[in-house]
Formats: C-alpha cells, structure tokens, sequence
C-alpha cells in the first residue's frame, strides 16, 4: 500500500463508556481505492470504533484523519462534508418517509453538482430495486431492500470513504450474497470502503488488507486472503479446527 | 334546533379544533424531535393572547401591526426558549431529557402564569382577562349567516396548518427535522445539525401557539391560569393523535373542539374538561396506538 495516498488514518485511538475502556489505542489505515474489512468477535468494540470515527461518541485520545485533516475537531453532522459516508448498523434511514424522501436526505449535506434528481436517477440505475419502490414507505422495504437504500443514500454524498457497519446483519445469505455483490461493484468502481462485518468469510474474501480487533486491541492485520488462512482467525471465526483446516 | 344553531356549533367545533389541532402538532413536533415536553405550551397560548391584547387596549394599532409585533416578540421568546430550556439537555438521554423536561418547563409555566397575574391585576386590571373582539362579527358565506370570528379562527388556523405541513414536506430543513424525528442518529451522520431543527421547531412552534392562543382569545376569554389546561388539551391530542403525526393532530383536534363545543350547548361548559377526559379514554379503549399510527 506504499505510495497511494491514505484516505482514513486512525491511531492510537482510545475510547471509554464511563470506567469502561472499550477501545485501547486502535490503529488503522484504508488507502485510496481499498476495501479494508475490520473483524472480530461480538463485543470487541468494533462498533464503538466507527462511532467514535462518525463522531457519535466522544474519543477519549487519539487521532481520526480524513485525507489528512483531523475529523475529533468537527461536530459529527459536518464529518460527511469532508467526505465520510457512514451506513450504521441496523440502517440509518427513516421508516416514515419514502425511498425518494430518504435518497433525497442523501444528497441532503453535500448537494449533488448536476441535481439531486438527476443523482437520485443515477443511484437507481446503480439499485434497480429502488428504482421501482421509490413512492414506497421505506419501512415497508425488505431487510435486503433497506440495506441496499442505506447505501445508496450514502454514495449520494459522493464520499472519499464509504464506511459500512455490519451490513450482513438479519438479512437472509441469499440477499447477503446480493449485498456483497453490489459492494464489490462499488469497490471496482473505485470507491474506498472501510468495512466492518461479523461475516467474517465473506469479509475476508473481498477485502484487499483486514484487522482483528479483540477485546478492544488490533490482534492481527494483513491480507485479507492470508487472513482467510490464518490459524487464528480460522479457528475464533471460521469455525474450523486447526486439524480439520 | 334551527339549522343556524346546528351550522353555529360545527363551526364553533372545527373552529375550535383548527386551533387545538395546531397547538397540539407544534407541541408532538417538540417532543419527537428534542424529547421535550413542554408542560408551558399552553402558557405561550396564554401569552399569546395577553401581549395581543395588551397592544389593542394601549396602542391604536391595526391588526397587521399587531401581528408583526406578536410574531417578533414570540420569535425571540421561542430562542430564548430554546436556549434556556432546550439545548442544556441536548447531550442526555432521551428518558433523562422527558423527566428533566418536564420539571423545569412546569417551574416556567408556573413562574410565567404567577407573574403574569400579579403584574396584569395590579397594573393593568384588577381581573385579569384576556379577550379579544374582532370587526366582523357576522358575515354571510352562500346565503348562510356565519360566525365572522369563528370563520377567521378556522381559515388563520388551517393557513398555519397547512404552512406547516408545506414545510416539513416540501422544504429541505423540513425533511430534516421529519428525519431528526424518526431516525436521530442517521440524521446527524447525513450531515444533519439537530441545533439547527432544535431552533426551527421552537422559534416556529413558539410563534404559531402564540397565535393560537390569539385566535383562542377571540372565541373565549383567556386567564393567566388557563396555560397548563391548555398545554393538558394538547397532551391529549398527541396521545390520542400519535405523536409526531399531523393527521392524528387534526382529527384529535376535532374531535376534541366538537365534543367540547357540544358540551357547553347541551350540558354547560363546566362539563366539557370530563367530556374531553371521557373523549380520551375512550380512544385509549378502542385503539391504543392512537388514532393515527404514522409519525412525522
């Protein structure tokens, strides 16, 4: 990864609820043009790391640079100006409006240059699905169908960084299969992803670098196919024995 | 019961429900937003109609004048609302905020309601009594003669109703504070600034139940006691309506304004707060979710 430019920089980062300390001095990159997935167990603090990157919590210490520029001194409804994109767990969308009311929330902090309509067209030639539901309430989507308008609302933005939380999450592997499908277009498409995920075979398949992040600590990092390939990671998240493997 | 009467009391009922229906929407936009529940917003009714008729009893002005001067005045009192009540909650808990909320906007509302009757009984008038009287008393709509005050009540109502609705609907700051609503957290990642919708929503909010309480003034007279009946009128509706729903305000509302109307003609107005309780449980019987289930 030498050489291209780095997009998200987050190191040292420390985070607690309270007395509790969650997260112990994280450290991670994603460069321009990379899909980098963070695993780990439940509990790891693994969302808590891209709440405090989205700045939903408060971190205690460290840095979280976007393109440079430090992300802890900005209110967290101006982090998507500087181009982070974050879908949250369990969606961030509005179950009350429609799917065009929710795309249009997309474009809401950083205007589209040629429109929001016309946007909002582009985004629904990228997810058909959308396209026919748009007058639809978006709470009466399918799991598959929310996730898939999450994101689209976040590309919206056109972001630097596209960051996605547990995307798998209560969906079927059928339509989870679909959702991989779209990220790894929009990785070709040359979007930058930071992807966090319990489905860690999946995860793993298609990242280009992976993080372990356990009880709070970066464990191991590399290649995402090396991880697939790793003794540890096999035996906590891949369910297989070091004999079976 | 000639068919004046019966034309009289709908509009009287509608009348009344336009009103209710607009306070109650401003005080469930409050609370879904910033989890505030503003026990003094049957005082700004209150104020309202005293500042108004304040100005008509001292200054002769006409009523244009007279509403710029209400809607400045209730602009800044809602930012000073805001600031003061609203924003030093804005980093606790939803549950923490509802309970905090309550305690200090029900100390405002007692303290505003106190001073108001103190200063209007030893400055102003010994009964403190808020009315208003409006030109034209009667007016003749396709033959039928009908209520000129009731008719302005209902029209200035549904203007700021429908104003409302144009906003939260068609404007981009409307769509935020609908999504700051339903989904807090998505809406700040999108790049939402609550701070922002927290002060639409009470410079606005404020302003329109100032004005209800105007336009209630001219209907009925208002005392400096009336506020937290008042503020109890549109609890009711927004349980009973669904919070954060402006279909479930409006037919709340009219429900609410037609039983007490019909109350005060059959049984006499002492009845109508038991009848609106009756009115309240009965919707809580038969459908607890409220009568209209979609929020924002």
């Amino acid at each position: 990864m030498r050489g291209r430019t780095r997009v998200l920089e987050v190191a040292d980062l420390t985070v607690s609820y309270g007395d509790l300390r969650v997260l112990w001095g994280v450290s991670f990159t994603v460069a321009a043009g990379e899909l980098v997935a963070l695993i780990g167990p439940n509990g790891a603090g693994k969302s808590t790391a891209l709440k405090a990157i989205a700045g939903l919590i408060p971190a205690e210490a460290g840095r979280v640079t976007l393109d440079g520029v430090s992300l802890l001194d900005e209110p967290p409804y101006t982090r998507i100006r500087r181009g982070l994109s974050l879908v949250p767990e369990g969606r961030g969308l509005f179950p009350a409006m429609t799917v065009r009311e929710n795309l249009e929330l997309g474009g809401f902090a950083v205007p589209p240059p040629d429109g929001l309509r016309a946007a909002i067209e582009r985004v629904c030639a990228l997810f058909p699905i959308l396209a026919a539901r748009r007058g639809q309430l978006a709470g009466t989507l399918s799991g598959g169908e929310q996730q898939m308008l999450a994101i689209a609302m976040a590309v919206l933005s056109r972001p630097r960084l596209l960051v996605l939380d547990e995307p798998s999450l209560g969906l079927a592997p059928l339509v989870v299969d679909r959702l991989y499908e779209t990220v790894a277009r929009l990785k070709r498409e040359g979007l930058t992803i930071f992807l966090v995920e319990q489905q860690v075979f999946l995860a793993l398949e298609l990242a280009d670098r992976a993080y372990v992040l356990e009880t709070g600590r970066i464990r191991q990092e590399g290649p995402g196919r090396a991880l697939l390939a790793d003794a540890h990671v096999k035996e906590a998240y891949l369910g297989m024995t070091a004999s079976s493997g | 019961m000639t068919l004046q009467t019966v034309i009289d009391l709908v509009l009287g009922g509608i009348s009344l429900g336009g009103i209710y229906a607009l306070v109650a929407f401003a005080l469930s936009l409050s609370l879904a937003t910033t989890h505030v529940l503003n026990v003094a917003h049957g005082t700004f009714m209150v104020l309202g109609a005293a500042l108004a008729t304040l100005l008509f009893r001292f200054a002769p002005i006409g009523w244009p004048l007279a509403v710029l001067i209400l809607v400045l005045a209730f602009a800044a009192l809602g930012l000073f609302f805001e600031a003061a009540f609203v924003r030093p909650f804005a980093a606790k808990s939803p549950e923490q905020i509802l309970v905090g909320s309550i305690l200090v906007t029900f100390g405002f509302a007692l303290t505003v309601e106190a001073l108001l009757g103190y200063g209007w009984a030893r400055w102003v008038d010994p009964q403190p009594a808020f009315s208003l009287a409006f030109p034209f008393a009667r007016v003749t709509v396709l033959g039928v003669a009908v209520s000129g005050t009731r008719l302005t009540i209902l029209l200035a109502a549904a203007a700021a109703i429908t104003g409302f609705h144009l906003f939260l609907r068609r404007t981009p700051l409307g769509r935020a504070v609908r999504a700051v609503a339903q989904n807090y957290a998505g809406a700040v990642i999108l790049g939402v600034n609550p701070r922002r919708v927290s002060v639409v929503i009470y410079l606005a909010g404020i302003v329109a139940t100032a004005g209800a309480g105007v336009l209630l003034a001219l209907a009925i007279p208002l005392e400096p006691y009336s506020g937290l009946r008042l503020t109890l009128v549109a609890m009711t509706i927004v349980v009973i309506g669904g919070v954060g729903s402006l279909p479930g305000a409006l037919l709340g509302g009219g429900l609410l304004g037609m039983a007490e109307v019909l109350t005060a003609y059959t049984l006499g107005s002492v009845w109508s707060p038991v009848v609106s309780l009756l009115v309240f449980f009965s919707v809580l019987v038969v459908r607890p979710e409220g009568l209209w289930g979609r929020r924002a």
